[in-house]
């Protein structure tokens, strides 16, 4: 704790940053403030009344109740960044009406609003406002500060902005209290101290620094290590990042049919959602690099376990390597069985740095390898489905959540596998760099991901071997480029 | 069975736990939830379970008495 003065002779109760703040503020030194890294734009709506200024309030109380939501940052010569909460909010919340132009053209233009730069110090970080859109659907419409939030604190806080919506209109439970932010950091910035953190480093160490160097699997047809090879024919990491972030994304969808039959095999057969998804991603990896077994993607953890850590706000997300050798002849579940438990114990030790765990990956790397060689193409996260209570029917079977992406990515391809608010079922969102165009790619890539996926859901006994062939790439795909 | 309750509230708010409250089904619990529960149970209650003990024992009560009989 350290008592800051502010720029107007207030003095606040401050903190250093976390580690995962640390790697989103280090990002925005790499990629200037115009990259919009920091941007979480999002909305959420649906076809139906809203009371705007019950909502008005309601978003109001929400933001009360959630620290982060408050949080401000002074520079600090020793800690370079401190953050600290504001027990009042002074956002002001504009209604925005685009009902006058098509949704198509609502959204173009709610995407921009939120690609303007986010503030950084001795201010709001946050904007929030009430959106009336054309054809009956209104809504709320966020521009987030990423230091000071992440997908799973944005949509706890959506979650509490409508339970508390739906107390005023509807008469309904309000929600329970969310948490104090200031115990969890806390225990987070008392970890560098922690036994918890010599055991993390030991075992990264001992995964990384001490087993067979992995080799570098990618998703574009045109693979990357290959024509590095021409060169350097024993590499097995690849350079692949491009100096702009700039990037695109496309959504690709399962029917909500799709979505419950896996979650119906995951049941039956005692497995992860994660793990499977996982499982279906790294058979797609295998598939586009000659069927090879050893396959690595970056497993991107959110580190919210009780409730504390789940509603504190904040950013919790934390990289890490997800290495998996997965033989032909083992089936599609055991396979999976494979992959939860190396995900158990990276959820084990996943609260160290995301920079030290590059620099244990590089103690290992070949010597030829530069800062930022990686054996990892794709980062990969699952946000398990949300459900808002007390919804009436209408507004359920409507509700839309909308990522506005920021349009800068730090990794090349960083897939979310999330569902959909209208029916639950699965979209994959593919955030993905620019350059190289890999648009064509993804879409082979997500139709190799998905057939493996729905072939080891109807039959989980099916050998990883023929999975891979019958969803292999067909000539026409590899030509049709 | 008491303590294990006071545990899982420590991850999930439901109106009710009890012996017949399923992990999965009624309580949504992650694979990320059961890993931190498995630690907070070995240093509350003194067993260490397994994330496979999450499946085969499926509610609450069938893992209250699995951890009482390894007390």
């Amino acid at each position: 704790m350290i008592q800051k003065t502010l720029p107007n002779g207030e003095t606040v109760t401050a903190y250093p940053i976390s580690i995962p703040q640390q790697f989103m503020f280090a990002c925005s030194i790499q990629y200037g403030q115009d990259a919009l890294v920091n941007n979480i734009g999002s909305g959420y709506y649906w076809k139906g009344e809203m009371d705007f200024d019950i909502m008005k309030k309601s978003v109001y109380e929400a933001i009360g109740r959630c620290d982060t939501m408050r949080m401000r940052f002074a520079p600090d010569e020793t800690y370079k960044v401190l953050q600290y909460i504001t027990p009042e909010t002074e956002m002001e919340i504009e209604t925005l009406d685009m009902s006058g132009v098509s949704l198509k053209e609502a959204h173009e233009k709610l995407k921009e609003i939120t690609h303007g730069p986010v503030p950084m110090f001795y201010c709001e970080l946050h904007k929030i406002w009430l959106v009336k859109l054309a054809d009956g659907y209104n809504g709320l419409l966020f521009k987030l500060q990423h230091l000071a939030m992440d997908a799973y604190s944005t949509k706890i806080f959506l979650k509490d902005i409508m339970e508390i919506y739906l107390h005023y209109v509807k008469g309904t439970a309000y929600p329970k209290p969310m948490r104090p932010y200031v115990p969890a950091l806390m225990k987070e910035l008392a970890y560098m101290k922690s036994e918890q953190y010599e055991a993390d480093k030991k075992y990264w160490y001992d995964s990384l620094a001490t087993t067979t160097e992995p080799i570098f699997t990618d998703y574009l047809l045109d693979n990357r290590l290959k024509k590095q090879r021409e060169t350097y024919p024993d590499r097995r990491y690849c350079d692949i990042h491009s100096g702009s972030p700039e990037a695109g994304l496309e959504i690709f969808d399962l029917t909500a049919e799709e979505t419950q039959k896996i979650f119906d095999m995951c049941e039956k057969n005692g497995l992860s959602v994660c793990a499977t998804l996982s499982m279906a991603l790294r058979t797609a990896l295998s598939v586009f690099n000659d069927n090879e077994q050893d396959v690595s993607f970056k497993m991107i953890v959110n580190r919210r376990g009780n409730l504390n850590e789940k509603k504190s706000g904040g950013i919790r997300i934390n990289f890490f390597p997800m290495r998996s050798i997965v033989s032909p002849e083992t089936s599609f579940k055991a396979a999976i069985e494979e992959i939860e438990e190396v995900q158990n114990e990276i959820y084990s030790h996943c609260s160290l740095g995301f920079w030290e765990m590059l620099a244990l990956r590089h103690q290992s790397m070949p010597k030829t390898a530069l800062p930022d060689s990686t054996y990892d193409s794709v980062g990969f996260s699952y946000q398990p489905l949300m459900i808002i209570p007390n919804l009436d029917e209408e507004t359920a079977r409507t509700a839309k959540g909308v990522w506005y992406n920021n349009g800068a990515s730090m990794i090349p391809l960083y897939i979310t596998a999330r569902h959909r608010a209208e029916d639950g079922g699965l979209e994959f969102v593919f955030e993905y760099r620019k350059t190289p165009d890999p648009t064509y790619d993804l879409t082979v890539f997500f139709r190799v991901l998905r057939d493996a996926l729905l072939l080891g859901t109807e039959n989980p006994e099916m050998k990883v071997g023929d999975i891979l062939d019958k969803a292999a790439i067909t000539d026409e795909e590899r030509n049709g480029k | 069975m008491q303590e294990l309750i006071a545990i899982i509230e420590n991850y999930v708010e439901a109106d009710e736990i009890t012996a017949k409250t399923s992990f999965k089904k009624d309580l949504g619990l992650s694979s990320f939830d059961t890993v931190c529960m498995i630690d907070e149970i070995k240093t509350e209650l003194g067993v260490k379970l397994e994330p496979a003990d999450f499946v085969k024992y499926k509610t609450v009560g069938e893992m209250a008495e699995y951890i009482e009989s390894r007390k």
